[in-house]
């Protein structure tokens, strides 16, 4: 049944009635028409961003990267096909799994899915589109960013109908009822602690670097392989940032559980150093663990002064997540903090 | 739309034969149950025992593994928009959209059920239930009451045949929970729908439910006629409690 506008509007007469007409597309507008109007710094901050990345376009060293990307045009073709491609089978997922769970699915509406799926890859097309213009009009590399443009967006659509076509590897039902993710630990009604808290970022750090997403940050180096770089480079730049991947997720992981078990117990008179102690020691074992067998296997391969200099860098890099979850955990323990976390969580 | 409307005899819900679950885990297994127009059936049953699921079958959020499902007459499977047009489904309140205000969501909901205005009724409701107020304030920035309050008015807009409520009265205040019993109590008493309430609450099933059924472990185990709740009324209080023990126990 089609839609109609009601008598008794609260939606602005300035929203289409195609866009009314379909209640999933309708709410996505709305939920930004909303967050314009209630976040009133979005306004200016969106038009400073908009005009920094416009005079960036209009500068002589974006025609240079213009110039550059079109020379290894291979590049462009796999990043924005890969892109588009990886893009588009997640949102097909997600698609599924809202159709599931939406407080809309009751209703006898159209899913509308063929435009969910188009309408955001094409925004971001129109934007690159009208960056790619702004640059072009302005300087004098009109010619290559319009083909570099044309090639983006004909490798573009083709991994967009490519991700739109490929079928989810496990079907996007509703399916984490009743699993059973860890035994429980022997004494943990005797002597209850804290300790689960460092399970939680073990865990979180695992969803973080599921295989997809592992998969994906390696993708860039292996692509580096036409621009004329060695077999062997391309391989350790890709573990170098595995490794590097592996070891950032475990401190987002922190800051993610100091951040949600910190608002589910600051209600409690929960020792801060304690809590502390168990989200970041998991995060700080892990990567002096990781950074010490690595810095091991290194050292058979590489010379004494990398090692060190490698050395010195793990130590930075682990006191600055011990630090950063210290902080966090300042914060997670203050209601407002919280609070804005939280509401500003959709901009994810 | 309403082909059988005004009939006394004609079947809300009609669920037949039912087996649905999450991935390899089945939650319902052969669950039957039909709920005639002019009805409250009141579903009980311990947490976890397929109460959500089925509710969650019915507003067709969840695609059963086998089995039929009837909303006035219409096959949910083979024809979900017309199904659909007669369902009422009040969603968790959880699952509204934070970033809405409240008189946007009803205005969704009732543009997508391609009705011209709010009806009157759902905004005398929204007035007694003191939510009137709220209709401007962002959903994410309400209480869990007053989600629920707009859950359910989204669930009673279009005056459907069928009306879904997974524990409709949780966080609602003593006041504003009363007012709503009374509502639907109207609306089933006139005919005008059936309303499926899973609940633990057994005072609704003691002063409004018409019948009720209990569900255990993803089967309907046992069920109260108008009449066997009215033997049990008139017994006490524990009559239904008691009742309810037994059956559970069995």
């Amino acid at each position: 049944m089609a839609a109609r506008r009601t008598a008794w509007s609260s939606i602005s007469r300035r929203v289409p009635e195609w866009v009314l007409a379909r209640p999933y597309t309708l709410v996505a507008v709305l939920r930004w028409l909303n967050a314009f109007r209630r976040y009133r710094w979005l306004v200016p901050a969106c038009a400073l961003g908009a005009v920094g990345v416009f005079w960036a376009t209009t500068r002589a060293q974006f025609g240079s990267a213009l110039e550059v990307a079109w020379a290894h045009w291979g590049l462009v073709v796999v990043a924005s096909g890969a892109w588009s491609y990886f893009t588009a089978h997640r949102r097909r997922v997600r698609i599924a799994v809202e159709d599931a769970y939406s407080w809309l699915s009751p209703l006898p509406v159209p899913r509308s899915r063929v435009l969910r799926m188009t309408l955001p890859p094409g925004l971001q097309l129109l934007v690159i589109g009208v960056l790619l213009a702004g640059g072009a009009l302005s300087g004098s590399h009109s010619a290559v960013a319009w083909k570099l443009f044309l090639l983006f967006a004909g490798c573009f659509v083709a991994g967009l109908l490519l991700g739109s076509l490929t079928k989810p590897a496990h079907a996007a039902v509703p399916n984490s009822q009743y699993v059973r993710a860890r035994y429980p630990r022997s004494r943990w009604s005797t002597a209850p602690a804290l300790t689960p808290l460092s399970y939680w970022v073990s865990g979180q750090a695992r969803v973080f670097l599921k295989p997809q997403v592992a998969a994906r940050a390696a993708l860039p180096v292996l692509l580096s392989l036409p621009m004329g770089v060695s077999g062997n480079d391309a391989l350790g730049m890709a573990a170098a940032a595995l490794v590097v991947l592996g070891l950032t997720a475990y401190t987002v992981a922190g800051l993610r559980v100091a951040f949600g078990a910190g608002a589910w117990l600051s209600p409690t008179c929960v020792d801060r150093r304690r809590f502390a102690v168990a989200v970041g020691s998991a995060v700080v074992l892990t990567q002096a663990l990781s950074c010490l067998a690595l810095l091991f296997l290194g050292s058979a391969v590489a010379p004494g002064a990398v090692i060190w200099r490698l050395s010195a860098a793990a130590v930075v890099f682990v006191a600055a997540s011990a630090v950063l979850i210290a902080v966090a955990v300042r914060f997670a323990f203050r209601p407002e903090v919280v609070a804005r976390v939280r509401t500003l969580a959709w901009l994810q | 739309m309403s082909d059988s409307q005004g009939s006394d005899t004609i079947i809300a819900l009609n669920v037949q034969s039912l087996r649905a679950g999450y991935a390899r885990h089945t939650v319902l297994k052969d669950v039957n149950l039909a709920v005639q127009r002019g009805e409250w059936c009141a579903l009980l049953g311990p947490n976890a025992s397929g109460k959500t699921t089925l509710l969650h079958c019915v507003g067709g959020m969840l695609a059963p593994d086998t089995g039929v499902i009837e909303i006035c007459s219409r096959d949910l499977r083979s024809d979900p928009p017309h199904a659909k047009q007669q369902l009422g489904f009040a969603c968790a309140p959880d699952r509204l959209p934070g970033l809405l205000t409240g008189r946007q969501c009803l205005e969704v909901y009732a543009a997508a059920k391609g009705l011209a205005s709010i009806d009157a009724d759902v905004l005398q409701l929204a007035d007694a239930l003191r939510f009137t107020p709220m209709l401007d304030m962002f959903v994410d920035t309400c209480s869990l009451g007053t989600r629920q309050k707009l859950a359910v008015l989204c669930g009673l807009l279009g005056s459907p045949g069928l009306i879904v409520l997974d524990e409709a009265f949780n966080g609602l205040d003593p006041a504003s929970a009363l007012v709503l019993k009374k509502h639907l109590r109207a609306r089933v008493s006139e005919g005008r729908c059936a309303v499926l309430l899973a609940t633990h609450d057994l005072d609704i099933v003691e002063h409004y439910a018409d019948r009720a059924a209990l569900i255990l472990n993803g089967r309907i185990a046992h069920e109260w006629s108008k009449e066997n709740l009215s033997a049990l009324r008139a017994s006490s209080w524990e009559g239904i409690e008691a009742a309810l023990a037994a059956a559970s126990a069995e």
